[in-house]
């Protein structure tokens, strides 16, 4: 009889990792040892006992995986950039285009305060200033402040600390 | 669905085809990050890095090199090692603490029910064991029932040394479980 075939040959004869050559060989060798019949069972019955033990203790999938789904698309920007991740990104834009008229009228404001601060009037000035009062006329003029119609153009508007002078009536009227 | 129409789909940027390959897909990576790392909350976080990853280079992904479950199963392979080699504190579960602390208050288990987990405590205490590269070609072999020239695809080894981490895993379990 030949030697006892060695407990690699046995695990890879269990495993069917061996050449034909090799199998062939342990064949031959396993019909006449019953040693090693023996030994090759007890490596059968391990393999078997954790092929079927093994996966079973593995758990079943959690529902935070099942469901993560969202998770993993929003941290994906190919796929935040999707037409349905746009739908769920519109209110974003319109904060964004909020927030920059916010600025424009901001700075409009700024601009038109400093205008009358420095008491130097301009025609486009003067006809923004009216347009936002609601009470332009022909004769508006820093000097002479149109009326505060509503309590925006009263925001808007820093009038001057004299009281209006009355229309220069008497240059236009002619005997 | 055919599942090389639906990666054509998700590459081509449909979000339902995502989602979809996203659900075929998830229970296998998690088990599979779990067998290796031995942790749910870490199998969480490495399937939500896999998904991310491979969602964001599927482009790259060529079916004549390899099959979508090997890809992606290698990106798991490389995620769980990259979240082993920076673990230095142990994760908890907050849930499985409290449930493990309250287990004895829920009733008395059955004798079958308490041996069969003791059993699985000790084939997980042996597995555990294992040096990650053994346990990966375990969880491979034994979990994901790969062939061998598949298994050394996803390591990136010759078949002859899976061969071989697979009888030495299988050597040094009989020995720590028999």
């Amino acid at each position: 009889m030949s030697k006892h075939l060695d407990e690699n040959k046995l695990i890879d004869y269990v495993w069917e990792t061996l050449t034909a050559q090799e199998h062939a060989q342990a064949d031959a060798h396993l019909r006449d040892c019953a040693d090693c019949r023996a030994e090759l069972a007890r490596h059968q019955a391990f393999i078997g006992w954790l092929a079927a033990t093994v996966p079973a203790m593995l758990p079943t999938v959690p529902p935070r995986v099942q469901t993560g789904w969202p998770a993993i698309a929003a941290r994906i920007p190919r796929l935040r950039a999707s037409p349905s991740a746009t739908r769920r990104g519109s209110s974003g834009l319109v904060a964004v285009g909020l927030a920059m008229s916010a600025a424009v009228l901001l700075f409009v404001t700024v601009t038109v305060q400093a205008w009358l601060g420095l008491g130097r009037p301009s025609l486009t000035a003067t006809a923004f200033y009216a347009s936002a009062t609601a009470v332009a006329s022909a004769t508006c003029t820093p000097e002479h402040p149109p009326v505060i119609a509503t309590p925006i153009a009263g925001l808007l508007y820093a009038a001057p600390a004299q009281a209006p002078r009355p229309l220069p009536m008497a240059a236009t009227a002619r005997p | 669905m055919d599942e090389s129409n639906l990666i054509q789909r998700c590459v081509s940027g449909d979000v339902h085809a995502c989602a979809d390959l996203y659900q075929r897909w998830c229970g296998p990576v998690y088990r599979l990050a779990y067998a290796i790392l031995h942790q749910g909350l870490d199998a969480e976080e490495v399937t939500q890095d896999v998904f991310v990853y491979a969602f964001s280079r599927l482009a790259n992904y060529d079916p004549a090199k390899s099959s979508f479950r090997t890809w992606l199963y290698t990106i798991t392979i490389s995620r769980s090692r990259n979240k082993m080699r920076r673990k230095w504190l142990p994760t908890v579960d907050i849930e499985t603490w409290s449930e493990s602390n309250e287990a004895g208050d829920a009733g008395r288990p059955s004798e079958e029910w308490a041996e069969s987990q003791a059993e699985r405590a000790r084939v997980w205490a042996a597995l555990g064991q294992l040096s990650p590269k053994l346990r990966e070609a375990v969880a491979l072999r034994y979990f994901e029932n790969l062939t061998y020239p598949e298994i050394g695809q996803i390591l990136n080894c010759p078949m002859k040394t899976i061969q071989s981490r697979v009888r030495l895993a299988h050597k040094e379990l009989k020995k720590l479980l028999e």
